[in-house]
């Protein structure tokens, strides 16, 4: 079916244009661990407005909207909201918002997420849900019901105190679980995000394989089989996720792409990827968030709303929490947020700044000229912010006895990407032959700081490792996941913690539909539509357990408060290391198996016809001879 | 004189780069000289992937041209540390097409994907569709970039177009994309059309743009010669990047201001 014609044009209100950001909601971030469920897309299929938008559109609120882009139509519902100035809508992160986004990253890795513009007009249409949109871009959806959980607690009944909260950077060191025959049934201290994923029990239980008939049970040996002789015979490989598992298992999986001649990328390289070429450039000024937590008087937020993303990080770390050199702390702190739109964050805030989306680069450059005393040249308005206020914010910012920033995705993903942190660190320089002053990147994933660390210390670049030549070469736009995939290029790919079903561009999910796709991943997720083989496993944090690093790069070690059922992602990937070295070992490339790679279809289901084992199929949840 | 014709050969997979930068004419002056190139992660010899056709000989890299013809928009590197000779692009050509040479010249009839020329030290490049992003740019996380040599592309150019420009020129007859001229420290950016954010964070250089600016960035004070008729085109004169303590010139024909 053609893409376009799914949505034909319809409406009464005439179209507009308007700038669309995407990104976090609350309400997005609870449903990361239910993906199939219709809350899900109901979550991630909002539109956000303002309301002299809406009466322009003719349309009341919870009317539907079409919005559209070079790449594609589709159907939002809307909501009228008073934080977002006219002209300009919000879109939560998901299948949605990316089903409409151009793949272009403009060469630096991040695609456009914010800034982008798009047209939006009113439509009688219904919204259709995520797995259709997933089956539009060539993927097969999968929303058989759960088989459960599969964990197992020897001990019975407990409760377990101090676990990690394996969702955001925060990782939360207090979390309380209760465990009830087998399975968690109340998580304390955590925020509605961890109690979520915690509380999560429809994981897959046994590798699954895409067929023309559907989905079809295979065993562990089969599955891996598959995927070794998949990316023996790749010729452009990729390896992406990683922010999802432990330190642990990413070192293997360098070790693997390193084996196999192939491209290893983590999540950095649509979040925060740009903060660290940002940081290769003028260095990083961080500190740990206790040094903020018990010293900082001045919080910046710049294009992050925690409360939405991290929700205990105000409480833990910044905003509310008491500071050992700080006395007072709530009342004695100030915070500052710049924002585009007046999120829950802003409004708590003791300033908002807003700017006009894509203006933060700007923004920053006059902060630094005021800071320097050279105002002057400063034109009356900056991105929509006044002169004065940027001189009374600045004000402010050297009154701190220390400062720190924490800058989010709003910077990351709109217009100029990393120059926007680069010129906050050169901001922060400034502001250090004053005061003292820090600069943390809001890192998203529980473990995506530590894909940096450990793709570092293995391969000495953070992320977009390309090995084709045998040696590590790094440079983002060129061997990055989301700029691979559309230029086409990848003709196996394995995914491992992380969900680009839902969070890339629509062109990347469409190629990945039409190459060999192995998921790993505890739950079925978006991506498990697109891909060829889903392998279940552990889940780190509950049954599973490896080194993680906090968003100010502290080390952490998950701990798992049950027993494993099935294998967890190391294991995974040793035995995938294991077989493709034995693969490589017995058999020369054989013109027989470049049939996989020349049978590259529209359906990746065609690309099924590697040799399978006997096809006996494997007690699901019976792993235990892997941990052996 | 010698011309080394490279056809490229219909691709089983098209889509799969190729990393040439064997591709200098320096290789050709001895024809036996094996070559080999890369697709995806497997090495290749060079007839591989085109059909090679050499005609004259050459007693060194200066009295060579080599050109290559047909689908070529997915070969990177190609001419990189190229030092003499002549490289002619028919077609289009990819990423990273004359990084590092130090002299000789490179013609592309189409257009250039990213990262032309980076890092160059000298020689000229031509480019008669557009270029990418990163046009004449550094690397990752490097202070300095292209350093001498000449590049003009007569179509557009991409973001980051002279991103680090320390030496050399720059002529850019189209458009160029958001912030060209970010940290330029020296040599001359020239774009005839228009571009947007040029030049944050510059410090030294000259960068003039012919068309308009938009979203001129708000550090860069008005100099001294506040008007001036060259080429008939009224042009203002700023310097900058005050934000960074840059002394850069930024010639610009009208702005807007984000
Ligand atoms: S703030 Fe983040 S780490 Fe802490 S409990 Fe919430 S989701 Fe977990």
């Amino acid at each position: 079916m053609h893409r376009m014609q799914m949505f034909p044009a319809t409406g009464r209100g005439a179209a507009m244009r308007m700038l669309m950001n995407s990104g976090r909601t609350y309400k997005q971030g609870e449903q990361l661990y239910y993906k199939e469920s219709p809350e899900y897309s109901e979550q991630t299929s909002l539109c956000f407005i303002n309301p002299i938008d809406l009466f322009k559109l003719e349309i009341e609120e919870g009317g539907n909207v079409e919005i559209e882009t070079a790449t594609g139509t589709t159907v939002f519902r809307t909501v009228a909201s008073y934080d977002l100035v006219p002209g300009e809508i919000f879109l939560p992160c998901g299948p949605y918002a990316n089903f409409i986004l151009p793949p272009c990253t403009h060469s630096t890795g991040a695609p456009d997420f914010k800034t982008l513009e798009v047209e939006i007009r009113p439509t009688e249409r219904e919204r259709v849900s995520a797995w259709d949109l997933l089956e539009t871009e060539g993927g097969l959806r999968y929303d058989l019901p759960s088989e459960g959980c599969p964990t197992r607690s020897p001990e019975g009944d407990k409760t377990v105190t101090d676990v990690l909260c394996p969702l955001c950077g925060c990782v939360c060191d207090d979390i309380e679980l209760k465990i009830r025959d087998n399975r968690i049934v109340s998580c304390e201290n955590g925020c509605l995000l961890c109690s979520a994923k915690f509380l999560a029990k429809n994981r897959l239980i046994s590798p699954i394989r895409k067929t023309a008939a559907g989905w079809k049970k295979i065993s562990y040996e089969e599955a891996i089989r598959y995927t070794a002789d998949v990316l023996v015979e790749a010729e452009r490989p990729l390896l992406f996720g990683w922010s999802g598992t432990y330190g642990e298992a990413q070192c293997i999986g360098v070790s693997i792409a390193e084996l196999i001649g192939g491209v290893i990328d983590n999540c950095s390289s649509e979040c925060h990827g740009p903060s660290i070429m940002a940081i290769q450039e003028v260095g990083h000024p961080g500190c740990t968030l206790g040094q903020v937590k018990n010293r900082a008087d001045v919080v910046i937020y710049w294009g992050s709303n925690p409360i939405a993303s991290h929700p205990r990080h105000m409480s833990r770390y910044s905003t509310y929490t008491d500071g050992f050199f700080l006395d007072n702390s709530f009342m004695n702190r100030t915070v500052i947020v710049f924002d585009v739109r007046k999120t829950e964050t802003a409004k708590i805030a003791d300033e908002f700044v807003r700017i006009k989306s894509g203006g933060d680069y700007a923004v920053f450059s006059a902060l630094r000229a005021i800071i320097q005393g050279k105002g002057d040249v400063i034109p009356e308005t900056v991105a929509g912010v006044k002169k004065e206020e940027l001189v009374r914010i600045a004000g402010i910012m050297l009154q701190a006895k220390f400062g720190t920033f924490f800058t989010g995705i709003g910077l990351t993903q709109s217009r100029g990407k990393y120059k926007n942190v680069r010129n906050a660190i050169e901001l922060v320089d400034e502001l250090n032959r004053h005061t003292k002053y820090t600069l943390t990147p809001m890192r998203g994933h529980w473990n995506v700081y530590g894909t940096n660390q450990t793709f570092t210390y293995m391969t000495g670049y953070p992320y977009a490792v390309d090995f084709a030549h045998g040696v590590a070469y790094y440079n983002p736009g060129e061997t990055s996941a989301i700029d691979m995939l559309s230029r086409k290029e990848v003709d196996a790919c394995i995914i491992i913690g992380s969900d680009p079903g839902a969070h890339f561009p629509r062109a990347c999910n469409e190629h990945l539909a039409t190459i060999p796709t192995i998921v790993i991943d505890p739950f079925p997720v978006m991506s498990t539509a697109i891909a060829t083989v889903h392998i279940p496993v552990a889940m780190t944090g509950v049954d599973a357990e490896g080194a993680a690093y906090r968003m100010d790069a502290v080390p952490l070690w998950m701990k798992k408060v049950m027993e494993p059922t099935q294998p967890n992602d190391a294991s995974v990937l040793r035995r995938l290391y294991d077989a493709i070295n034995e693969r490589k070992r017995t058999s020369e490339m054989t013109a027989n198996n470049a049939v996989i790679i020349d049978s590259a279809g529209p359906v990746n289901s065609e690309m099924m016809h590697v040799p399978l084992s006997d096809g006996k199929i494997v007690e699901p949840g019976r792993a235990d001879d892997w941990e052996r | 004189m010698m011309h080394v014709i490279l056809e490229v050969k219909k691709q089983k997979n098209p889509h799969i780069p190729i990393e040439a930068e064997e591709i200098i004419p320096e290789n050709f002056v001895n024809p036996g000289k094996e070559l080999s190139i890369w697709r995806g992660n497997r090495q290749v010899p060079l007839e591989e992937i085109f059909d090679i056709q050499i005609e004259g000989t050459a007693s060194s890299a200066m009295e060579i041209e080599v050109v290559i013809t047909g689908g070529s928009g997915r070969i990177k590197r190609v001419g990189e540390y190229m030092e003499a000779g002549t490289i002619r692009i028919e077609g289009d050509i990819g990423m990273h097409c004359g990084n590092f040479m130090s002299g000789g010249s490179i013609e592309i009839k189409g257009n250039a994907d990213a990262w032309l020329g980076r890092e160059m030290r000298g020689g000229t490049i031509t480019c008669h569709g557009n270029a990418g992003d990163y046009c004449g740019s550094g690397y990752r996380g490097e202070k300095r970039g292209m350093r001498g040599g000449t590049i003009e592309v007569f179509g557009n150019a991409g973001d980051f177009t002279a991103e680090t420009l320390t030496g050399g020129t720059i002529i850019v007859h189209g458009n160029v994309g958001d912030l060209s001229g970010a940290e330029m420290k020296g040599g001359i950016l020239t774009i005839h059309g228009n571009a947007s954010r040029v030049c944050g964070n510059m410090t030294g250089g000259t960068c003039t743009v012919y068309g308009t600016v938009t979203d001129m960035l708000p550090t860069f004070r008005k100099g001294d010669t506040q008007e001036r008729n060259d080429t008939g085109i009224a042009l203002t004169e700023f310097t900058g990047d005050v934000a960074n303590r840059g002394h850069g010139r930024l010639i610009v024909h009208s702005f807007t201001r984000a």
